[in-house]
């Protein structure tokens, strides 16, 4: 349960990102995974991918995390890499050809610039998760105008996943502690032995689910509220949470402008700057 | 048992460490001999889970060796292991798969890959060890809570292991169940199982095992017999821990005469016939 366990789970540090206020981390994860997203050239893509990597470095979060993910990492970047450089068959001087099978430099600089864009996201997601607690999480989205229905469901189903997936883990333990063999065989042998983990999966989220729409109920909650809806829980930003916010938002717009209004952070554009 | 036998559970200096970095133990050495009842004790997250974790392989050493009747549990499969030592989970729901009781005892043996004859033997033995042959057609689900923990319990018994840990027998029963329920661990003791329990409950530990081991922080901070561990009411303060009822009543009459080391009604009986002279 390695990665999941630490991808669910809010890890504790004294650090300057468990600091930050929960809307300051959202905007850190939205504004530099929109940059990783539209960049189009690998060089541009590396640079954000660092600098999501500082921002994870900066919470003190054991690179445990990380090491977790890498055979993820490991299949991405072999996947990506067969499906962008082999086949793709669009622009670019060609390298190497075989058949239909051709590789230009093109398709090897956009193989780099999505595998960027993927690790940089995860990382992301990853210091998102790992350095704020689902509470902060939430009344961030809250703080950034998400409207309540939407944060109440995002709560629900933040909370919902990360105890099942806790349920999961336990049942496998339960069925492989009488010798289920979870491993051992064929894909879809080892498929097949999952039957034995759904039924008291699908029992015990009934049950939770019950549970929880009960507790719900019983203390008259209702998503429409009249009036306008006051919180228990409120964070406040200081100043180094404007800064940081401020500046990533300038630093996405000016990025956008640039990208789609003059061309950069694109293949050719990238191209045209070797001399 | 002789006390030259070899343990059936030795750990050697074992620490454990998940992915996420979280020490969960550190330099943890311990031995249980055959036919031991022990109670792990501990506040939450202090370790005890993961130790117990480690005798059925479901985690493996980040340091340090953990033997099992002499095989280090590196060198081999959960499934191997599971006919050693069983593991009871805590909550029952999370194991059960089957439509039947007696489907459900069959689980594991199946899984051994052992003959029809040999599994229908295991399951009726396990059924009357336990108790409950009554439940042998019903849907495990259908049951009481405590039913399902023994139910938990016989599909344990049908792997035949020798150690047989339970993670906190009597959660979410009444005091009646929870009698019952440790009651079938201690005759399950009684006929040669070594059994682990992990408990918050201090009475129970106090009643029922023969040996308590106390976790703080990921290493053990007490180990002995239940007295003498309740005892050191400094040592438990400081683990967020208090020995149970009657041994605090009994440990503030000290001044009057009374043993500290009581840890039972009956025994706080006799205690008062020994302070005050009757009989």
């Amino acid at each position: 349960m390695s990665f999941v366990r630490t991808f669910i789970l809010y890890i504790p540090r004294d650090s300057f990102i468990h600091r930050l206020d929960p809307a300051t981390k959202l905007i850190i994860m939205l504004t530099l995974s929109i940059q990783a997203l539209v960049i189009a050239e690998p060089i541009s893509g590396a640079v954000v991918f660092v600098v999501s990597m500082l921002f994870f470095l900066a919470a003190n979060l054991p690179l445990g995390v990380l090491r977790a993910t890498l055979k993820y990492w490991v299949a991405t970047m072999v996947i990506i890499w067969i499906t962008y450089t082999y086949s793709y068959s669009g622009q670019g001087s060609v390298l190497w050809q075989y058949g239909w099978l051709r590789l230009t430099d093109y398709s090897v600089l956009l193989a780099f610039t999505v595998m960027f864009r993927l690790f940089s996201v995860v990382t992301l997601a990853l210091l998102l998760y790992c350095s704020t607690t689902q509470r902060d999480i939430i009344a961030g989205f809250r703080k950034l105008g998400m409207p309540y229905l939407l944060t109440f469901v995002f709560a629900l189903a933040i909370r919902t996943l990360s105890v099942l997936y806790s349920d999961y883990n336990r049942i496998r333990e339960a069925q492989m502690a009488r010798a289920l063999e979870m491993e051992k065989g064929r894909f879809f042998e080892r498929l097949k032995k999952h039957v034995y983990l759904m039924g008291p999966l699908i029992v015990t989220a009934l049950s939770r689910v019950e549970a929880m729409s009960a507790s719900i109920e019983s203390r008259a909650f209702r998503v429409k509220k009249a009036g306008k809806r006051t919180f228990y829980y409120v964070t406040h930003m200081r100043t180094v949470d404007y800064v940081i916010a401020g500046s990533l938002l300038l630093e996405t717009v000016a990025f956008l402008v640039l990208r789609y209004l003059y061309g950069y952070f694109t293949v050719p554009w990238l191209l045209s700057m070797i001399p | 048992m002789k006390s030259s036998a070899p343990p059936i559970i030795k750990v050697e200096g074992l620490s454990h460490t998940y992915p996420d970095g979280t020490d969960a133990l550190e330099g943890v050495n311990l031995e249980i001999k055959r036919g031991e009842f022990i109670g792990v004790i501990g506040q939450n997250g202090s370790g005890k889970t993961t130790l117990v974790k480690h005798f059925n392989g479901l985690l493996k050493p980040t340091k340090g060796t953990v033997l099992v009747d002499s095989v280090d549990t590196r060198e081999k499969t959960i499934a191997y292991l599971s006919t050693k030592v069983g593991y009871v989970f805590q909550n029952p729901d999370h194991q059960i798969s089957q439509e039947t009781t007696e489907a459900e005892l069959a689980f594991g043996p199946r899984n051994l890959g052992l003959s029809p004859a040999e599994i229908d033997h295991r399951v009726k033995e396990a059924l009357r060890s336990v108790g409950i042959e009554h439940l042998a057609a019903r849907h495990p689900l259908l049951t009481s809570k405590a039913e399902r923990q023994m139910i938990a319990i016989a599909s344990i018994l049908t792997m035949k292991p020798e150690v047989i840990i339970v993670d906190e027998p009597t959660t979410g029963q009444d005091k009646k169940q929870s009698r019952q329920t440790m009651k079938m661990l201690a005759d399950l003791n009684a006929a040669g199982h070594t059994v682990i329990i992990i408990t918050h409950d201090m009475s129970l530990a106090a009643e029922y095992t023969m040996r308590v081991i106390v976790f703080h922080k990921g290493k053990i901070i007490l180990d002995g017999a239940p007295k003498s561990v309740f005892r050191e009411t400094e040592i438990l303060r400081e683990s967020g821990l208090r020995p149970p009822q009657i041994t605090r009543l009994t440990q503030m009459l000290q001044p009057f005469g009374f043993s500290p080391d009581v840890t039972s009604v009956p025994e706080m009986y006799d205690e008062f016939k020994r302070v005050y002279g009757r009989s």
